[in-house]
C-alpha cells in the first residue's frame, strides 16, 4: 500500500471513530427530545417507533405541574449568585494577581481546596445553621450555599485571566493620573471582557445545574427545576414523556449557552493549565 | 528594566499625589482607598469565602467530635473521638470506602485512556473539526440530574434502548441497574459519557499548545507514530493530564446525582459511595455527627488525591 493510500485509510478510520463517538454522545439527547414529543404508547414502544406523530402534551403537563415557578427560581438564584460571585470575586482575583501581601498563596491554596471539598462537608453545617435562622427554603440561603461553588471558581478563572493582562497597560493608566481603582475599572476590566463572560457563564451554568444544595436547603417555595424533575419520578410513576419534556426544558438553556459560548467554556475548563 | 523604571515612576507619582493630598482633607478618603486598594479589593471576597467555606467546614469538624443527631435532643455535646470510632469501624463505611475507590479508579482509568484517544483524533485537521470539537462540549454542561434520568430510562430492563440494541446484536439483555455485578459499571459507562469529553477537551487544549520542534525532530529522526506518542507527546502532556486526572478523580469521588437517581446506592449497597453514605446518614437518618465524620474523612482523602496528582504528575498552575 502506498503512503498516500495509507494516509487515506487512516483518515477514514479516524473519521469513522469520531462519528461513532458523536453518535454515542448525541444518542441520549436524540432519545430525550423524541421521547418528550411522544405519546405514552409510543414512548414505551419496542422496537421504537422512529416515525411518530409528535405531540406537545408532555410539555403541557409539565407546565401545568407548576414547572415555570421552578424555572423562575432556578434563574433567580443563578443570577443572584453569579452577581455576588463576580462583584466580590473579580476584584479579589485582581488583587491576588497584582499585589504582594502575606496570605496570598494561602488564599490560592484555599481557593483550590474549596474547589475540591465535598459539598456534603458544607451542607451539614449550613443546614443546621439555616434551620436555626430560617434560611431553609429561602433564596438567600440557596445563594449562600451556591457561593461555596461559584466564588472559588470565579476567582480561579479570573486570576488565570488577569495574569495574561500586561502590567504595562495599568502602569500607563497610573502615569496618566488614574487611581488604581480607576485603572482596574477603565483599563483592566474592559480588556478582560472575555474572561468576565467566561466566569459569568460558568457561574450561571453551575448554579443552574445544582441539585445537591437545593435538595437539602430548598423547599416548596424555592424548589429548583432539577429537584422538581426528580419529583416527577417518585410521586407520579414513570411517565417518560413528561420526564423527558421536563428534562428538555431544563437542558435547553444550557445547550444554547454552550453553543454561544463554546470558546469561553474551553477556557473555563482548562483554566490556567494551558497557556 | 523598563518595567522597574515604570514602577519607580509610578511610585514617585503616587508619593507626589500623597503630598498634594495632605493639603486638602477632602482627598484623604480617596487617598486612603488608593493606598490600601489591593487589600480593599481583596477583603470582601476573603470575608465571604471565609464565612461560606471555612466556618462551615470548622463547624463540620466540630460536629465530628460530637454525637450530634437531629432526632435526639441535646446530642450535640463533645464526645471526643467516639463518633470516629463508631463510624470507622462500621462495615458499611468500609464498604462505602471500597466502592468509592472502585468507582474513582474505574472512571479515571477508562476516561483518561478514552479521553486522550479522542483528543488525538480531534487534534487532526479535517473539515468541520471546529464544529466537532465544540459538539463534544455539550455533555459536560448538561444538567447532571437530566443525564442521570435519561440514562436510567435508557438502562430500563424492559423498555430501555440499551437492551433493545443489545437484542438487535443478538446479545443477552441485562438488568443493568438491578444486577449487583453490573450496577457499578452501568454508572461508570454513564460517567464515561459525560466525562470523556472533559478529559479530551483539556488534553486537546494541551496538544494544540505543544511546540512543533520536537515533533519535527522526531520525523527527521525517523521515529514511528507510536514512538512519537510515547516518548514525546505523552511526557509533554503530563501537566495537563495531571490536571484532568485530578479533576476527574475529585468529581468521581463526590458523584451524587447519578447514584441517587440511577441506583439509589443499590442494589444492596454495591454502589453506595462514601459521599452517598454521608448524604444518607446525615439527611435521611439525621445522624449529623456520623455524616460529619465521613465528610472530614472525605476531605482528608481528597486532599491526598489532589496533592498526590500534583506531586507525581507535576501539574503546573492548578
Amino acid at each position: 500500500m502506498g503512503y498516500r493510500q495509507r494516509r487515506r485509510l487512516v483518515a477514514w478510520l479516524c473519521a469513522i471513530i469520531v462519528a461513532a463517538a458523536l453518535a454515542f454522545t448525541f444518542f441520549p439527547f436524540f432519545w430525550l427530545i423524541t421521547t418528550s414529543l411522544k405519546k405514552p404508547i409510543d414512548a414505551f414502544a419496542l422496537p421504537p417507533t422512529w416515525i411518530f406523530i409528535p405531540t406537545l402534551d408532555n410539555y403541557g403537563q409539565v407546565l401545568e405541574a407548576g414547572f415555570l415557578k421552578s424555572y423562575f427560581n432556578n434563574t433567580l438564584v443563578g443570577i443572584l449568585c453569579t452577581m455576588v460571585s463576580l462583584i466580590l470575586g473579580v476584584p479579589a482575583a485582581y488583587a491576588m494577581v497584582r499585589a504582594n501581601f502575606r496570605g496570598k498563596s494561602f488564599m490560592g491554596a484555599w481557593i483550590l481546596l474549596s474547589r475540591l471539598a465535598p459539598p456534603v462537608a458544607f451542607a451539614i453545617p449550613l443546614y443546621v445553621l439555616f434551620r436555626s435562622v430560617g434560611l431553609v427554603d429561602n433564596y438567600l440561603g440557596l445563594t449562600i450555599a451556591y457561593l461555596t461553588i461559584t466564588m472559588p471558581f470565579v476567582v480561579w478563572i479570573m486570576t488565570g485571566f488577569f495574569e495574561g493582562v500586561p502590567v504595562e497597560l495599568e502602569e500607563a493608566a497610573l502615569i496618566d493620573g488614574c487611581t488604581r481603582l480607576g485603572a482596574l475599572l477603565r483599563v483592566v476590566l474592559p480588556v478582560s471582557t472575555p474572561g468576565l463572560a467566561t466566569a459569568a457563564i460558568f457561574s450561571l451554568m453551575m448554579s443552574w445545574n445544582q441539585y445537591f444544595y437545593p435538595l437539602i436547603l430548598g423547599g416548596r417555595n424555592t424548589i429548583t427545576s432539577p429537584v422538581m424533575i426528580t419529583g416527577f419520578v417518585t410521586f407520579e410513576g414513570p411517565n417518560w414523556g413528561k420526564l423527558a419534556a421536563a428534562g428538555v426544558l431544563v437542558v435547553a438553556p444550557v445547550l444554547v449557552f454552550t453553543v454561544v459560548a463554546q470558546r469561553g467554556i474551553v477556557r473555563g475548563l482548562v483554566g490556567g493549565a494551558v497557556k | 528594566m523598563v518595567r522597574l523604571a515604570l514602577e519607580a515612576r509610578a511610585d514617585k507619582l503616587d508619593s507626589q499625589a500623597g503630598r498634594e493630598g495632605q493639603a486638602g482633607a477632602r482627598e484623604t478618603v480617596s487617598q486612603f482607598i488608593d493606598r490600601h486598594i489591593m487589600l480593599l479589593l481583596f477583603l470582601p471576597a476573603f470575608l465571604v469565602l471565609f464565612l461560606v467555606t471555612v466556618v462551615p467546614f470548622l463547624t463540620a469538624l466540630w460536629f465530628s467530635f460530637t454525637g450530634y443527631n437531629l432526632a435526639k435532643p441535646n446530642s450535640d455535646t463533645f464526645v471526643g473521638l467516639e463518633t470516629y470510632q463508631i463510624v470507622l469501624s462500621d462495615p458499611a463505611t468500609r464498604n462505602a470506602l471500597f466502592n468509592t475507590f472502585y468507582l474513582v479508579a474505574a472512571c479515571v482509568a477508562t476516561e483518561t485512556v478514552l479521553g486522550v484517544g479522542l483528543a488525538l483524533l480531534l487534534a487532526r485537521q479535517f473539515r468541520g473539526v471546529r464544529v466537532v470539537r465544540s459538539l463534544f462540549l455539550v455533555p459536560l454542561m448538561t444538567t447532571p440530574v437530566v443525564v442521570a434520568l435519561t440514562w436510567r430510562m435508557l438502562y430500563n430492563t424492559r423498555f430501555g434502548y440499551v437492551n433493545y440494541f443489545l437484542g438487535l446484536l443478538g446479545l443477552p439483555t441485562q438488568d443493568w441497574l438491578g444486577d449487583p455485578a453490573l450496577a457499578m459499571w452501568a454508572l461508570v459507562v454513564a460517567d464515561i459519557w459525560v466525562a470523556t469529553p472533559f478529559v479530551a477537551t483539556i488534553v486537546l487544549a494541551g496538544l494544540l499548545s505543544l511546540p512543533e520542534e520536537p515533533f519535527e525532530a522526531a520525523v527527521v529522526d525517523g521515529a514511528s507514530a507510536l514512538q512519537t506518542f510515547w516518548r514525546i507527546t505523552l511526557p509533554m502532556l503530563r501537566p495537563v493530564l495531571a490536571l484532568a486526572i485530578m479533576f476527574r478523580a475529585v468529581d468521581a469521588f463526590v458523584k451524587f446525582e447519578s447514584i441517587l437517581i440511577m441506583t439509589g446506592g443499590g442494589p444492596g449497597e454495591v454502589t453506595t459511595t462514601l459521599n452517598f453514605l454521608a448524604f444518607n446518614t446525615g439527611f435521611y437518618f439525621l445522624r449529623l455527627a456520623d455524616a460529619a465524620v465521613m465528610s472530614v474523612v472525605m476531605v482528608f482523602l481528597m486532599l491526598t488525591i489532589a496533592f498526590a496528582s500534583i506531586r507525581w504528575l507535576g501539574a503546573g498552575r492548578v
